[in-house]
């Protein structure tokens, strides 16, 4: 700050106390060019995602059909959901999803970032990095169809590369197994690393200041030591952020399940988000989609909370 | 600092005429189609989700050629009526019951969707579409030597359409079959003939089997497999296993074999038969429609219910499979795919059923086939409200005239016509409406529409875990019987007129 402020001098501080602050709208107006440029955005966010959630939690206390049927009902969508054994079934094949992912966010990407961050050739860092991102701009769907195939029990390319090496037995029904299903879905995107969670991982490894690196190398670590007791705790703030965000993406994506599987075989791999899906728009039962949202929404805000939280501690790791 | 943006006089006025603004266009009411009408207002618009008549290019993909009658249809209407224009919505593909969902809940849904007759029951009171006999009432104008609308169609294909109302909510202009499509060429390797009783085409089967072909190709996927052959199956088993017992299950009276499907057991019957213990998942002749199906499954493709549901035809097509369950639909493209190299045929009828094959047994299958295809058509109600209802109903009248259905119906090559007057059909699609007339079709209400969406979604997960193996025909049962009597008992919540025939 510049050395000329003199707000604290005495002179000043009784100025201060007798001025009167000025409004909240004195102040919205002398600010007007900004509050005007930012209400577009604040708009859009009111009306497509503050209104809905409000609109869901409303209708989450009728039955509703989205039609001619709207009747109050009270909570009992949620006893409903509480009694409602897809419901739980579903919600088991998300720990089982969530966990595994967040196994897989932990591991292969955090792989990856140290490995490309330990290059002393800056110029192949620069191309790994580049060969990471690349697959990021194929549309999703396009990768899901590309693994369906992949999975498909007669022409599919890993049953066909199973019977080439000579291991017929254990070609099957991949997304058909009802043991196996859901983990195959796990499998998709294997080996896991050209995601977002690699370019997160790779930003904290460069954030690490170079002194530290010098001083870890001066005093004789290992690249095993330093990548332990340096860099990992450096990251810290990255890993916690993935994890939260693998999480809360985990709990509201079901598009995966939807495209690959459809929730089968059975209800194997019935995820609470195509739960939801299929209860509102196939048998039109809003209101209780409504309470599934909500019972989902609630989840993920004490999630986004934690998020919020373990961000703002990251502040001690930033090295900055 | 200085302030080089809006004062504040200016940007108060600035935010109250926004707002003013906005609140008098929210206020206006659209202006009715009449008050645009002239040769300089902007045409209507008429969207009209088509389905399989959806026009579209060639593309290289594609093996055989793509329908196209529409936009020559268009072309011809758009001399009459220049101030209407069509849009044809693109096909949806998977998910086409939740995008119409969806599309009607919003409001948001073309003036004229796609919709299956099994559907209106559960939806007719939802406002969603219109009632139509008003117009069906009043002659069509491209049509000439009729009384009505109405008239220029087989009575029960357009009586297909009716709500328990009594009204008619759909327009349906055609009728569809389906067969066993086999391989000629690998029956006659075996030398085998087309089997006349269930028992021996067990032994065809058995036989095509020992020289390594799939005997018949068939899915149960959750993405379309199982809704599709899982109903096609259990309802024609249901029609010969439950025949000693029909009039049980309407309540006393007869229920006639016939391909009208208004004379079927309707969604009404069969909820009244679920309440009273008349008809029931733990039935005997529901065990053994489970045991047939599950005793026929050895023959189906290995993890046929993870089988991609295109793979079907596919199987059949590369001569890995020696029988295929295919629709009429597949008339053109079987004809025109280049992958075909052996000499086919179609099943005339599906192998009976003996005693000798089941105590159930001894009627004949009834055909796999019915009143409404690609052309079963709904208004919707927000054509009312966008006032284009009349143009809509403007185009349907001029899209069944009798030349215009059958010049689409036969661009598309797998529909036969429903309309009165079929000069011009193709004739190679008589296979199936033979066999509809001869076989008459299933008497039961189907599955997918018998009960609500959630019974159906139930009944086809829990088949595809039976047909796998997952799940025990006792434990099938049990858990149908639960969710048949919940379902019947929404749907006399939703109905109670139909508490009472």
């Amino acid at each position: 700050m510049s050395a000329t402020v003199t707000a604290g001098t005495p002179g000043h501080a009784a100025s201060d106390r007798a001025a009167t602050p000025p409004s909240l709208l004195v102040r919205i107006l002398s600010y007007r060019t900004v509050y005007l440029w930012l209400a577009p955005t604040f708009l859009l966010l009111f009306i497509f995602n503050y209104y809905p959630a409000f609109s869901a939690l409303y209708h989450s206390l009728f039955q509703w059909n989205g039609a001619n049927i709207k009747l109050f009902v009270g909570v009992s969508n949620f006893v409903e959901l509480w009694h409602d054994p897809l419901w739980w079934e579903s919600f088991w094949h998300l720990m089982i999803l969530t966990i595994a992912l967040v196994l897989i966010n932990l591991t292969f990407p955090l792989g990856a970032a140290a490995m490309i961050f330990h290059l002393w050739n800056m110029r192949m860092a620069y191309f790994y990095r580049v060969l990471l991102v690349v697959p990021m701009v194929v549309p999703g769907l396009v990768v899901l169809m590309i693994w369906k195939f992949i999975y498909s029990p007669n022409i599919g390319l890993l049953n066909q590369t199973l019977e080439l090496v000579g291991l017929e037995m254990l070609t099957r029904p991949w997304l058909g197994d009802f043991k196996l299903a859901l983990y195959a879905i796990i499998f998709v995107g294997f080996p896991w690393v050209a995601g977002i969670g690699t370019l997160i991982y790779l930003a904290g490894f460069q954030a690490i200041p170079g002194e530290l690196m010098d001083s870890a190398v001066i005093d004789g670590a290992s690249t095993w030591q330093r990548l332990m007791f340096v860099e990992l705790p450096m990251v810290m703030s990255q890993i916690k952020l993935v994890v939260i965000l693998t999480i809360i993406t985990a709990f509201q994506n079901f598009t995966i399940v939807l495209v690959m599987t459809g929730g089968g075989p059975g209800t194997e791999t019935l995820v609470p988000g195509l739960h939801l899906y299929r209860t509102a728009m196939a048998y039109n039962r809003m209101g209780y989609a409504c309470a599934i949202g909500t019972v989902l929404f609630a989840l993920t805000l004490v999630l986004t909370y934690l998020n919020h939280r373990y961000l703002r501690s990251s502040v001690e790791f930033s090295g900055t | 600092m200085t302030h080089t943006g809006l004062s504040r006089r200016r940007f108060l006025q600035l935010s109250g005429a926004t707002g003013a603004a906005l609140t008098l266009a929210a206020c206006i009411p659209s202006a009715p189609a009449d008050d645009m009408a002239g040769p300089d207002a902007a045409p209507r618009v008429v969207s009209h989700y088509a389905q399989g008549l959806t026009p579209r290019e060639r593309l290289e993909t594609d093996r055989w050629d793509p329908p196209q009658a529409l936009w020559a249809l268009e072309e011809a209407f758009k001399e009459e009526n220049p101030n209407v224009d069509l849009e044809f919505v693109a096909n949806v593909g998977t998910g086409y019951d939740e995008w119409m969902v969806t599309q009607l809940t919003a409001g948001t849904a073309p003036e004229i969707l796609w919709y299956q007759r099994g559907w209106i029951a559960r939806d007719y009171e939802k406002g969603w579409f219109n009632n139509l006999d008003p117009y069906l009432s009043q002659p069509n104008p491209y049509v000439d030597g009729y009384d009505s609308w109405k008239d220029t169609f087989q009575g029960p294909v357009i009586a297909s359409g009716t709500a328990p109302d009594g009204h008619i909510y759909l327009i349906t202009g055609d009728i569809v079959g389906t067969g066993f499509f086999y391989n000629q060429t690998k029956f006659d390797e075996i030398g085998a003939g087309v089997p006349d009783v269930w028992s021996d085409y067990q032994g065809v089967q058995q036989a095509l089997a020992d020289t390594g072909i799939t005997p018949f190709s068939v899915s149960y996927h959750l993405d379309g497999g199982t809704q599709l052959y899982g109903s096609w199956t259990t309802r024609v088993f249901q029609d010969v296993l439950y025949d000693h017992k029909m009039e049980v299950i309407s309540g006393g009276a007869p229920v006639t074999r016939t391909w009208k499907p208004g004379e079927s057991l309707q969604p009404p019957s069969m909820v009244r038969a679920i309440r009273d213990g008349n008809y029931a998942a733990t039935d005997p002749e529901w065990l053994e429609m489970l045991r047939l199906m599950k005793e026929w499954s050895v023959y189906y493709p290995d993890g046929f219910w993870a089988l991609p549901t295109a793979d079907v035809f596919r199987l059949w097509a590369e001569g890995e499979a020696a029988v295929a369950w295919l629709g009429s639909w597949m008339n053109k493209p079987v004809r025109n795919d280049p992958l075909i190299d052996f000499e086919w045929g179609i099943f005339p009828k599906m192998p009976k059923v003996t005693q000798d094959s089941s105590e159930f047994g001894g009627v004949d299958f009834p055909a796999m086939a019915g009143v409404g295809g690609v052309f079963q058509y709904i208004t919707t109600s927000v054509a009312e409200e966008r006032g284009t209802l009349d143009d809509t109903i403007d185009w349907l009248h001029f899209l069944t005239a009798p030349p215009n259905l059958i010049e689409a119906l036969n661009d598309h090559g797998g529909f036969a016509p429903g309309v009165k007057d079929t000069t011009g059909a193709d004739p190679s699609l008589s296979v199936y409406t033979d066999m509809m007339v001869e076989f008459g079709t299933e008497r039961i209400e189907p599955f997918d529409s018998m009960l609500t969406r959630e019974f159906v979604d139930a009944m086809w997960r829990n088949l595809q875990q039976f047909m796998a193996g997952e799940l025990s025909a006792e434990e099938m049962s049990t858990t149908m019987q639960r969710e048949m009597e919940l379902a019947a008992q929404q749907l006399l919540n939703e109905h109670p007129d139909w508490a009472e025939a």
